[in-house]
């Protein structure tokens, strides 16, 4: 495994904000090299950095300093544009808060991200995101206004959002934060469907039943690494989603 | 993203927002349609302005005393008896452009027949004075030169005198008048001219030039000279050759500069129609005020639009918009507000021209140019204060606007 080249590498990633006597130091010297395949856990307590490590892994913010070799390219000095091609081409990201538009059709959230692909025609747009839409079980709500849908639907359009351009990693900030115990373990079915399919995940969460989905869990405290173990035997989430609607029969 | 993409966007958000949008756009329909209304009827009176110069004749030439004599009517006390009867022999010998000629001596008079009266213009002319002025006989007859020669008390009156002198129309020829107590015979009436920016052409008596100068005001000088031409090309022509005749053989004459000023009727149009020209862009001017206010409404709800949607705009530069794609967004947007703005205050203007016309009696004429003119700067208050709320988008950080409540 640790042969092949990481698609993500933090070599002593720091990130401070608000620089000066009062400065925050959100992450210090994080080292990570992330590789195909895993799906990641990121835990820790409030405000230890979890989701600022997740930016700048994601190309939504830059460090401070250290470097973030992204599939063996530096891209810690890239410019804005440079890196919202990034972000369009190879991420998806999945939000605590879903974040579709609003009086917008399920069809057009998903398309969102190729509009910004000039290479993708209007038709491929259309098929990809009807196909997205149809992987997680939406292929009924595709005209449905986004505020018609169900918090677990909304959060399901946004999976479809993230994985329409056919990503190499998904980013996902407690994607789970806003959902019962059963939409949540809906969610985790999904996702580990895509990793099986080949997708890097990477995922924010609070919640050790949530974790329990993934191959390896790394915990923050105070911006610093404290923990990096791998998952030997992550749960089967739709076994688990299976099990939780069998149970509410009875 | 595709334009199409872009296009639509606007439409969705402005359509979003109904109410907001069309109160937004009111500064622009209310200034491009008061442009449009202005242009129109400013437009309207130039033309209306350049016909009646027109059907006093455009080939006629003005030449009157004093430098500065501009509209021919003034009259110049210190240079009055500058413009001598042999000037106008002295012209139609030399110039070859000119047709017709004729000195005008004119006054104001009292004109009594038996117990009706009534003051009006009496002009002493040549014949050509009525082919100058297109004047047409309806009953009786023009004099002629030999009339005039031997100072014949005759005249030839225009259709308003002779309905205020006279009850019976039909006797009107032959009969006797009396100007300034001199008596006249009337040989002829004119035919019908109508009004000339309000002034009836046809109070007007015409007699023979030297009877009037000698006879009635008992002076030496004319007042005016009026030479035509053939067609109105010759004009320019006719006009440098009176010009060069006055400076080289009267000046000499003279021995000093004669005071005099040559001016074409089509140079009074030009006039005219400068005057209405500037009035019209003033009016527009004050107008495109309204059009500025417009801009600046555009401006306010652009940048409420962008703080209510910055979550949104977070998101999209998220999935990767670039800055460049967000500032087209909503300059498009504000644009296309702009724009339909324009399109409704067109569509208004127009109205407003047609109400001005048919309930003002102001001619108005919508010309394609002020409807180009006023879209045109509609479109460019939707860039200009499109711009900085644009920017405003494309400039936010996509974690904090993702964070935007
Ligand atoms: N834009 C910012 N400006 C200043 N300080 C910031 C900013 N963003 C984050 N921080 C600080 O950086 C630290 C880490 O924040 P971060 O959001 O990464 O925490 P987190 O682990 O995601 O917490 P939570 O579980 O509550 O989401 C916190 O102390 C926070 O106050
Ligand atoms: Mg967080």
């Amino acid at each position: 495994m640790n042969s092949q080249t990481p698609v993500i590498r933090a070599e002593g990633i720091t990130r401070i904000f608000n620089p000066g006597p009062n400065e925050v130091r959100a992450l210090s010297n994080i080292n990570l090299d992330i590789y195909s395949g895993e799906f990641v856990s990121l835990m820790g307590s409030s405000g230890s950095g979890k989701s600022t490590l997740l930016n700048i892994l994601g190309c939504l913010d830059q460090p401070t300093s250290g470097r973030y070799m992204l599939d063996g390219e530096d891209v810690s000095q890239l410019s804005q544009s440079a890196l919202s091609t990034i972000r369009n081409r190879k991420f998806g990201f999945v939000f605590q808060s879903y974040n579709l538009l609003p009086k917008t059709t399920a069809l057009e959230n998903v398309e969102l991200p190729l509009m910004y692909n000039p290479e993708i025609s209007l038709k491929q747009r259309r098929e990809k995101a009807i196909t997205a839409l149809t992987k997680v079980g939406l292929k009924d709500r595709i005209m449905h206004k986004t505020n018609e849908l169900s918090g677990g639907q909304q959060q399901r359009v946004a999976i479809a959002r993230a994985l329409v351009n056919d990503p190499v990693v998904i980013f996902a900030d407690e994607p789970t934060g806003n959902l019962d115990t059963k939409t949540s373990y809906q969610v985790m079915e999904y996702f580990q469907e895509l990793n099986a399919s080949g997708k890097l995940l990477v995922m924010v969460t609070h919640e050790p039943d949530i974790v329990a989905f993934t191959n390896r869990k790394i915990t923050l405290q105070d911006g610093k690494i404290l923990e990096d173990t791998p998952i030997s035997t992550p749960k089967n989430a739709k076994a688990c989603y299976q099990e939780l609607v069998s149970n509410e029969d009875h | 993203m595709k334009t199409i993409d872009l296009i639509k966007s606007a439409f969705r958000s402005i359509n979003r927002n109904r109410t907001r949008s069309l109160l937004t756009m009111l500064g622009i329909i209310i200034g491009v349609g008061s442009v449009i209304a202005m242009m129109a009827i400013g437009r309207g009176s130039e033309d209306s302005i350049k016909s009646e110069l027109g059907k006093l004749g455009t080939n006629m030439i003005i030449i009157s005393p004093g430098p500065d004599n501009r509209g021919g009517v003034r009259i110049d006390e210190a240079n009055i008896d500058i413009l001598k009867e042999k000037d106008a022999a002295a012209i139609i010998d030399n110039c070859p452009s000119v047709k017709y000629i004729t000195p005008v001596v004119q006054s104001r008079t009292q004109v009594v027949n038996g117990s009706s009266n009534t003051r009006t213009t009496v002009v002493g002319a040549y014949r050509d004075y009525f082919i100058i002025n297109n004047y047409n006989t309806m009953r009786g007859q023009l004099f002629d030169e030999t009339t005039g020669r031997s100072l014949q008390k005759v005249c030839v009156i225009g259709k308003t005198v002779a309905d205020e002198l006279f009850e019976n129309q039909d006797e009107v020829v032959g009969k006797i008048i009396r100007l300034d107590k001199i008596p006249f015979r009337i040989i002829g009436v004119l035919e019908e001219k109508g009004r000339t920016f309000g002034v009836d052409r046809d109070k007007i008596i015409v007699a023979p030039f030297q009877t009037i100068q000698k006879r009635m005001l008992g002076v030496t000088y004319a007042h005016q000279i009026l030479a035509s031409t053939d067609s109105e090309d010759q004009v320019e022509s006719a006009k440098n050759e009176i010009s060069n005749l006055f400076v080289n053989e009267l000046k000499k004459e003279s021995g000093g500069e004669p005071q005099f000023n040559i001016q074409t009727q089509k140079e009074l149009m030009e006039i005219m129609g400068s005057i209405t020209g500037v009035l019209t862009l003033l009016l527009a001017a004050i107008a495109s005020i309204s059009l500025l206010v417009g801009g600046i409404g555009i401006m306010n709800i652009m940048l409420v639009s962008v703080t209510e949607r910055t979550k949104e705009i977070g998101l999209r530069l998220a999935v990767g918009a670039p800055a460049r794609i967000i500032l087209l967004q909503f300059l498009i947007e504000s644009i296309v507000l702009s724009l339909i703005g324009g399109l409704i205050g067109v569509v208004l203007g127009y109205v407003m021209a047609e109400i001005a016309s048919d309930s003002l009696g102001i001619k108005s004429i919508v010309t394609l140019n002020s409807i180009i003119l006023a879209f045109g700067f509609s479109f460019f208050v939707g860039v200009v204060f499109g711009f900085f709320p644009a920017r405003k988008a494309a400039r936010l950080n996509p974690i904090q606007a993702l964070r935007h409540e």
